[in-house]
């Protein structure tokens, strides 16, 4: 029987950048997995969210829902269609908290070549060993694009990746 | 993980008449760990789902949860339940929900654990849910039965795939 999480990119940075684009992704797969250390240079903040394009639609067509915790309080919210313009997986470290520590988490994208919805979900941690500028968080993040993914640009929401940052994307095949 | 390490379907399907349950039987103990991803949408309504064990009914479950509903985060409890909640699946087919089983030592002679995700976004509405599930049960995991609340059902196109995980 095949395996069938098969690595597909592999993206280290040497220097900062505003975007980490993963292209061309090969339609042969069921499922896509997105495994990422990152960390955002924006400044005056603890954490910062990873935002994603799919295809880089930046049309209102992604929404999400979000549970968090965050020192000892838990937390849920939502950003619906009519405000955002890409998905948003979770916090990553950034400028303020402790130096060379990255947030990391996983991306998990079904049916990444159907021509319905994909409900992708995401979790992620952003460590930084203080009291309260950490964060554990699970999300789902709708994008009702019909079009298969062919591609995922990835950007902090503000500032640039820190030199380091890492993306590795695997492919899931069913049979 | 490096290419060439295992992460192998076992068996999967695609529903193509609405169904109450998705069973998978005869799974080989030849694994170290299951995974089953479930893409999930509801033929009509809503409705209330549970992943069963060797299709074991008895109060033989518990489980503990964080949960996310947009504006409240809650957690909560069930012990000695027969019924391994997942969800309250109310997606359509252009909504469909995200469901995954991560299952440790499914072959073992100890008591089985799991983790289990839901992720709903509907846009303006929705959930997250993350699990940690216990069967108290030592015998070996050979059927995982998917299953719908009574009188309802899977919808057409719903996709389940179950993968074997084995360690070195």
């Amino acid at each position: 029987m095949a395996n069938t999480y098969i690595p597909i990119s592999k993206t280290i940075l040497t220097s900062s950048a505003s975007t980490i684009t993963l292209s061309s992704i090969p339609q042969t797969y069921t499922d896509l997995v997105v495994l990422c250390s990152l960390r955002s240079t924006y400044p005056g903040v603890y954490t910062n969210w990873i935002t994603m394009r799919v295809n880089n639609d930046s049309t209102q067509l992604y929404s999400m829902t979000y549970v968090a915790s965050s020192a000892a309080t838990a937390s849920s919210s939502r950003f619906a269609s009519a405000s955002v313009s890409r998905g948003y997986p979770f916090y990553i470290d950034s400028d303020l908290n402790t130096a060379n520590t990255f947030g990391n988490g996983e991306i998990y994208i079904p049916n990444y070549t159907s021509s319905t919805a994909k409900q992708i979900s995401s979790t992620g941690v952003a460590e930084a060993n203080d009291t309260t500028h950490e964060w554990l968080m699970g999300s789902a993040n709708l994008y009702t694009g019909t079009s298969a993914v062919t591609s995922l640009v990835f950007f902090p929401n503000g500032g640039t990746f820190d030199i380091g940052c890492r993306i590795d994307l695997y492919g899931i095949k069913n049979s | 993980m490096a290419a060439g390490a295992t992460y192998e379907p076992i068996a999967t399907t695609t529903l193509t008449s609405a169904q109450q349950t998705i069973t998978f039987s005869s799974i080989p103990s030849t694994y170290t760990d299951l995974r089953l991803v479930i893409v999930a949408m509801a033929t009509s309504g809503t409705i209330d789902t549970w992943l069963y064990m060797n299709n074991d009914t008895e109060t033989n479950y518990s489980s503990t949860r964080l949960s996310g509903e947009g504006t409240t985060a809650s957690s909560a409890r069930i012990t000695t339940s027969s019924q391994p909640y997942d969800t309250n699946l109310a997606s359509i087919s252009t909504l469909p929900c995200l469901i995954t089983h991560d299952i440790f030592s499914y072959a073992g002679s100890t008591n089985k654990t799991w983790l289990t995700t839901v992720s709903m976004d509907k846009n303006g509405s929705g959930v997250v849910h993350r699990y940690v599930k216990l069967w108290r049960s030592t015998s070996a995991i050979n059927r995982l039965d998917y299953t719908a609340a009574t009188a309802t059902t899977f919808a057409i196109g719903t996709t389940a795939t179950l993968y074997g995980i084995k360690a070195a």
